[in-house]
């Protein structure tokens, strides 16, 4: 189905809709074609490929929703998906939040890499294994991913707005540990878009230093003696953090259910002024999860989270915005960037007296008030300034709030892997202890 | 369901075992025709901010050729479809063959079954009874516990209806339905802190077999608000190695986590610590772990298998015997590989994704000991009851998220805590287990992500042991 009969297919399903007796509806369509290869335990062992729809409709009726989802695009189908959304519609409960996307901003996107390159998949892969055995003999890999997905995201509703976006992209997902006869280390992963042309991941600061850490851990010790209150986290395992934080303080079901401790505080200082934190997915490093349409129906925009330590807006959809009677903000979050700091990695960790690197966070969804505890994995104990033996059996526990409140440093680098592009932190106030 | 989709099953069974497609079929073949269906129903505050359906439905075709495997799904649910599925997968297959030339020999062949099972049940479950019933109860919840600061309640069916053909003569039809109700409640600490605290009922099932009269759930409810007005009074759990009584969900996910993941093949031939420990001492010999397939204790399990996705015959696989790591998890490749028999554990989620390794319905076999005599012997430590999310490990250290626990003071059940989380490496925990309980239930809402999600049932007895936990003090 070409673009102009998807956006034929969703105007005559919106048509359908109202002659039922839809007051509002929207409908999307969601496409995928996926080529991917993966490899287990070093050799590779299955190409995939599949191609996927997703049609979905809400229609409003009195104020009342009901929803439907689909993957086959038949007329008879078709008419079980409006018949679903309506039935769904009978029992539901006004609610004046409830409406569609409304602007005039109507408009098609095209962006990534939108051709396949097989071989592209296969000789990133081939040579991500086969340098691995010679750099890192004691690296086993579990599993890589190696994807490319070609994706086409179609919006139309009641309103007249119609947007469209094609997107394309590559990536590799790596799982691996290291081991050395009954040792083994914790399993450490990434993820790393790849750009048009590029087989050789070893190019990636990251990817080295993942591997390279996972052969140190090989010998850990058990944190001992007094628990530790300074911590560098990672990049991607700031990005973790971030999203976890995001879920509990900022989104939609934060906002509704007002648990969120920063409910009534835009304009005010939630955290260290060090702290500038932006989601853009219209950002050009944002190679995976680059988005131009929002999945309600919006251009994307970015939205300033935080700002020198004030927050500036939460991360609300339409609906989200609506009911708690705030501003919708310019995208669904996850591409987040933060501003880098004024000081260099390694001064960061040179003036650390006792810390602990933290690569990994394995750990429990937080409470709702933000307090988070789990353990450290991939992770290293900092002492004298330098950073010294790998961690096992080492839990970190926090709260949210507190700890950006208590930022003590933020790199000067920054590092991306196609889907957040963030710095080295360093937070006080946490409470890290061993057995 | 449309008149269209009451013929298309029947259709596709019939097809998938004709002539044309068995014609098709050069090497080994599985092929699936699968539709998960979906019901979702949230009640915010009284308000219902999601109502959806959905219906995603395709077929499969996976190939193997000298031990290099094509793949390929369409979500055209049609006879044709079916034919162009294997004819893609066996050029995918020919394809990485003809680069990567393995040359491995052919699997042994999987006896030729006929398996048919859940077919009998019927999906009751309409938007209408969902908001009635979910109304029901946030009246309830309303009147009696008016300080909440906000009440959510989910009804979820998931239907997974799967047809297998493979080219060795296999041949099944299954119907697999779970429902569950989510209670989550949340008030305000006397700090103004959110606190909150969920409980999952339901299993196996369509929704008349759980949820017909919403005064059944009533006392469920009020148990729930007077667990969490003790955790708004909740103190931080102390950091460090604890002793510990482990009710019957953080024993499942013990077993799952802890266990279950670092005995599935695939993560052994990754690295897992497991590979150099098959047959030695890695638990108290009070534990045996058994990941059961379809039955246990006579009862059906919450994920019931009977085939997996790669045409295996499913039986139960015991992992750990009287603390012997004694059995991998496997699929028929890895079975192969490591000189074991595959025991139905490959399995996939939706119908365009791959069967992988997975658990089923993972338990530590019931004791003889009494649950009051295990609390009663702790002078200081916790007891924990409801768990989280979790996460394991090659190294076979684990964590998972506590959301409801309580301390043990001189043998007696005291405060409540707040959020913690435990960790250990799972064969020294399992070394210190000295008591397990003779009671025994299933956790009914577990989901596993490993690539993909997929519900697993997760189960066991209460077990007192000693752990790692996460505190603030």
């Amino acid at each position: 189905m070409d673009k102009k009969e998807v956006n034929l297919l969703l105007h005559n399903l919106l048509a359908k809709a109202n002659e039922r007796g839809a007051d509002l509806a929207e409908a999307s369509l969601f496409r995928n074609t996926l080529t991917e290869l993966t490899a287990d335990a070093g050799e590779i062992s299955l190409l995939r490929q599949s191609a996927a729809n997703e049609l979905s409709l809400k229609v409003i009726v009195n104020q009342k929703k009901g929803s439907s989802t689909g993957n086959q695009l038949d007329e008879p189908c078709i008419e079980n998906l409006l018949d679903d959304a309506f039935l769904a519609t009978e029992n539901a409960t006004p609610d004046e939040a409830e409406g569609v996307a409304e602007h005039d901003e109507s408009g098609s996107y095209e962006h990534g890499q939108l051709e396949l390159d097989r071989d592209q998949l296969f000789d990133a892969t081939e040579h991500f294994i086969d340098e691995t055995k010679k750099r890192h003999p004691k690296i086993n890999i579990e599993q890589t991913v190696t994807q490319h997905v070609h994706g086409d995201y179609f919006y139309a509703n009641s309103k007249g707005v119609q947007l469209s976006e094609t997107k394309g992209f590559s990536y590799i997902t790596a799982m691996f540990s290291a081991t050395d006869g009954d040792k083994s280390s914790s399993f450490n992963y990434f993820v790393q878009a790849l750009p048009k042309g590029l087989t050789d991941l070893f190019a990636f600061e990251e990817v080295r230093q993942q591997l390279s850490d996972a052969e140190r851990s090989l010998d850990t010790i058990s944190l001992e003696g007094e628990p530790i209150d300074t911590v560098i986290v990672a990049p991607e395992c700031l990005g973790m953090l971030l999203e976890l934080l995001a879920d509990v303080y900022l989104t939609d079901s934060a906002l509704i259910g007002k648990s969120t401790p920063w409910l009534n505080k835009i304009g005010e200082k939630v955290t260290s002024e060090k702290l500038t934190w932006t989601s853009d997915p219209t950002d050009e490093r944002m190679l995976l999860n680059g988005r131009a349409v929002t999945d309600d129906g919006y251009v994307a925009k970015p939205n300033l989270i935080i700002e020198k330590g004030v927050l500036k807006n939460f991360i609300l959809t339409r609906y989200g915005a609506k009911k708690t009677n705030k501003e919708r903000s310019g995208n669904a979050g996850h591409a987040y960037i933060v501003e880098p700091g004024d000081i260099a990695l390694k001064d960061l960790i040179a003036s650390t007296k006792r810390g602990v690197l933290m690569n990994r966070f394995s750990g429990g969804n937080p409470s709702a008030s933000g307090d988070f505890s789990g353990v450290l994995k991939n992770s290293f104990l900092i002492e004298n300034g330098e950073v010294k033996s790998a961690l096992s059996e080492t839990m970190i526990a926090g709260n949210f709030s507190e700890i950006l409140n208590n930022i003590s440093g933020i790199s000067r680098e920054v590092f991306s892997n196609g889907t957040r592009v963030l710095p080295y932190m360093r937070f006080e106030g946490v409470h890290i202890s061993g057995k | 369901m449309s008149p269209n989709e009451e013929e298309e099953t029947p259709i596709l069974v019939d097809y998938l075992r004709t002539k044309a497609v068995q014609d098709r079929f050069t090497d080994m073949t599985e092929v699936r025709a699968q539709e998960n269906r979906a019901r979702s129903v949230l009640l915010l505050d009284g308000i219902v901010t999601s109502n959806t359906a959905s219906r995603e439905k395709g077929v499969s075709a996976r190939v193997r050729r000298a031990g290099s495997y094509g793949f390929a799904a369409d979500s055209d649910y049609s006879p044709a479809s079916i034919l162009s599925v294997i004819d893609a997968a066996t050029k995918n297959a020919s394809f990485l063959d003809g680069r990567l030339k393995k040359g491995k020999p052919a699997l042994k062949v999987s006896p030729a079954i006929e398996n048919f099972d859940g077919l009998q049940g019927d999906d009751d479950g309409t938007a209408k009874r969902f908001i009635e019933y979910l109304q029901a109860l946030d009246a309830y919840i309303v009147k009696a516990y008016p300080d909440l600061l906000n009440r959510r309640l989910r009804l979820n069916t998931l239907v997974m209806e799967k047809m297998l053909l493979t080219s060795e003569g296999v041949f099944s039809h299954t119907v697999t339905p779970r429902t569950l109700l989510l209670l989550l409640m949340t008030k305000q600490d006397k700090e103004g802190n959110a606190v909150e605290i969920y409980d999952p009922i339901g299993g196996y099932g369509y929704f008349g077999n759980h949820f017909n009269d919403p005064k059944a759930i009533f006392e469920s409810i009020d148990r729930l608000y007077e667990k969490l007005s003790a955790k708004a009074e909740g103190v931080y759990a102390k950091s460090g190695r604890q002793t510990v009584v482990l009710d019957a969900d953080l024993a499942g996910i013990l077993a799952h986590e802890a266990i279950g993941h670092t005995v599935e093949a695939d993560l052994v031939a990754g690295g897992s610590v497991a590979g150099p420990n098959f047959g030695k001492k890695v638990a108290s010999e009070k534990v045996t772990l058994i990941d059961y397939a379809h039955t246990a204790f006579g009862e059906r399990c919450p994920v019931p298998i009977t085939v997996d996705d790669e045409g295996t015959k499913a039986e139960d696989a015991v992992l750990i015997k009287d603390g012997i790591l004694t059995s991998f998890m496997h699929n028929r490749e890895s079975a192969e590989d490591f000189g074991h028999r595959a025991q139905g554990n490959a399995r996939a989620y939706a119908y365009d994704d791959e069967p992988l390794i997975r658990m089923r319905n993972t338990c530590i076999v019931p004791g003889k000991d009494k649950f009051e005599d295990m609390i009663a012997s702790v002078n200081d430590g916790y007891y924990f009851v409801r768990c989280g999310n979790g996460q394991a490990d090659t190294t076979s250290e684990f964590m998972f998220a506590v959301t409801e626990g309580y301390e043990i003071k001189g043998g007696k059940i005291g405060k409540a805590i707040k959020e913690t989380t435990i960790s250990g490496v799972a064969f020294d925990v399992l070394q210190t287990v000295d008591m397990i309980a003779d009671n025994l239930s299933w956790s009914c809402a577990g989901m596993c992500g490993k690539k993909q999600m997929i519900p697993v049932g997760m189960g066991g007895p209460a077990i007192k042991c000693q752990v790692n936990v996460g505190g603030r003090i």
